[in-house]
């Protein structure tokens, strides 16, 4: 075949389109907002240039290439090939999330946990996608069109894949970060206080959230660059079924991530959220209960204290988180979450709940005679408060047990 | 520690095999004190295991932590086990409306008055 430079990085592009389209397809089925997933897919193909400028940079000035002054530094083959790999990491998944940063900070892209994974995909397809058209025109110029098909086949699958659980992984943790104000409230009602973000802050002189804020980013893309690092590595050493088991196993994690109720929250505060009509210190001892009965494994009665004290309260993001976290706790739909369950089972999950014992009453006392006088109550509680849904956000999440 | 004070007193009851008791609550029932004025509750159901009948009152009770409201919940598991019975009296509207959200309130009848409360207690166990 005799094609010229533009001919082959047309096809290139098409080839590489086809697991990026299928990919998009797969993921955002039902998503709303298809524009600014495409200018995120555009705008995260140009986010190789910054990686190819380094590579150009560095070629021209080799004093400032700290990896080849290491290398020439360490004489071990495999740590050369780790630094390597980390320093690519670096590079890539930094590139990659700083489209999505600042298209969150110019048009407040992310509203919930998920959106933050979501886009982070897309923002790695699209790098993907790039980074495959390069690799198309080497692999063929250089290796032929027999060798293209298997490394095609396997790049649109597990490269592809391996991109976005990276990308994932970290858009999971700017999600956090984003919404560190809720979360760590929440986490600090169940008594977890976060000594670590307190230290940092002291030491930083910022505020503790800011530093959990950064902690979280941080911890994203140290985990983000590993698993990259270590994807190349397995490839480095052509451990294909290691890679393939990887992959699978990560890309059901986040899938598993993407299918709980804590991810759907919407969790963006609005101005014209609704005051509570609830004391503050009445509703925050009903909190705490909460945080108890959270770490007590009784998510059922966690769920039906959230539903209650949301008809009072419908916008306490923390009582949402609640009410999200424990019905995370008791989803059985999700195979990952069963796998996880198995391996680290609650062990309360069989305690008689709250709903258990007013249904128990509610039996003895059918053949009772009626009283002549009602209970002294405020306002009656309803029979629904057990049974149905809140009418509120269910577009957000099904709020079904 | 803050004020709180619990006191018991026997209800005069005819069934022999029932015992009923006024339970009157005062102060602030907070992290401070909770653990130690729970004790005496728990001494009475281990003291009756069986048709406990007891009656809360809470008018002079100021405020309940968390902790004292998950305390209530054991205590109303522990005797119902035992066939026993609790009802509240004379609730503050603070007090009453975190045991509504919580939903104590569909477990424990709550009374605007005493005498209320000691019929609704023992007509439940049998006694009216």
């Amino acid at each position: 075949m005799a094609e010229t430079p533009i001919t082959l990085y047309a096809i290139a592009v098409i080839l590489a389109l086809i697991p990026a389209v299928i990919w998009l397809t797969l993921l955002f089925k039902k998503t709303k907002r298809r524009g600014i997933q495409v200018i995120i897919f555009m705008g995260s193909i140009f986010s190789v240039v910054p990686v190819f400028l380094l590579h150009y940079f560095l070629n021209i000035f080799p004093q400032f290439d700290i990896l080849s002054f290491l290398q020439s530094a360490i004489h071990d083959q495999n740590l050369n090939y780790v630094l390597l790999f980390i320093s690519v990491g670096i590079v890539e998944e930094i590139v990659k999330q700083a489209l999505i940063r600042w298209v969150d900070r110019k048009f407040l892209l992310i509203h919930t946990i998920n959106d933050s994974i979501r886009y982070s995909l897309v923002a790695a397809l699209g790098f993907a996608f790039a980074e495959n058209i390069f690799y198309i025109v080497n692999i063929y110029t250089q290796l032929g069109v027999q060798q293209l098909i298997v490394a095609y086949l396997f790049r649109s699958i597990f490269t592809t894949t391996a991109h976005m659980l990276f990308s994932g992984i970290f858009g999971y943790y700017y999600g956090i970060a984003k919404f560190a104000i809720n979360i760590v409230e929440q986490e600090e009602w169940t008594g977890k206080h976060k000594k670590y973000p307190a230290f940092v802050a002291r030491m930083l002189g910022m505020s503790k959230i800011h530093a959990y804020k950064q902690i979280m980013i941080l911890k994203g893309l140290i985990l983000a660059i590993i698993l990259h690092a270590l994807f190349n590595l397995l490839l480095q050493f052509n451990l294909i079924l290691p890679v393939v088991i990887y992959v699978v196993i990560g890309f059901a994690f986040l899938q598993h991530k993407l299918s709980q109720k804590t991810g759907q929250l919407i969790l963006v505060t609005n101005a014209d959220n609704i005051t509570s009509s609830m004391h503050k210190n009445d509703s925050d001892v009903v909190v705490e209960l909460l945080g108890m009965w959270f770490n007590n494994k009784k998510y059922v009665d966690v769920i039906h204290i959230c539903q209650r004290l949301l008809e009072r309260d419908p916008d306490n993001k923390v009582v949402q988180l609640f009410k999200a976290k424990a019905m995370d706790k008791i989803d059985n739909t999700s195979a990952y979450g069963k796998v996880l369950k198995q391996m680290f089972p609650d062990k309360k999950e069989n305690e008689k709940t709250m709903d258990d014992m007013i249904k128990e009453k509610a039996l003895r006392e059918k053949n009772l005679k009626q009283l002549p006088f009602k209970p002294q109550i405020t306002a009656s509680p309803k029979e629904s408060d057990i049974q149905t849904p809140p009418k509120e956000d269910t577009s957000s999440y099904n709020l079904e047990i | 520690m803050t004020e709180a004070n619990i006191t018991i007193e026997d209800i005069p009851v005819t069934a022999g095999d029932l015992h009923a008791k006024l339970v009157k609550f005062q102060g602030q029932l907070d992290e401070s004190n909770v653990d130690e004025k729970a004790k005496s509750i728990y001494q009475l159901i281990e003291q009756f295991p069986a048709n406990l009948y007891l009656l809360f009152d809470f008018e002079e009770l100021e405020y309940m932590n968390s902790k004292s409201i998950g305390y209530l919940t054991d205590w109303y598991g522990k005797i119902s086990e035992g066939n026993g019975k609790i009802v509240i009296a004379k609730t503050r509207s603070n007090i009453l409306d975190i045991l509504q959200v919580v939903g104590l309130t569909q477990l424990i009848n709550c009374y605007a008055t005493l005498d209320e409360a000691k019929f609704a207690l023992l007509q439940q166990g049998g006694e009216a």
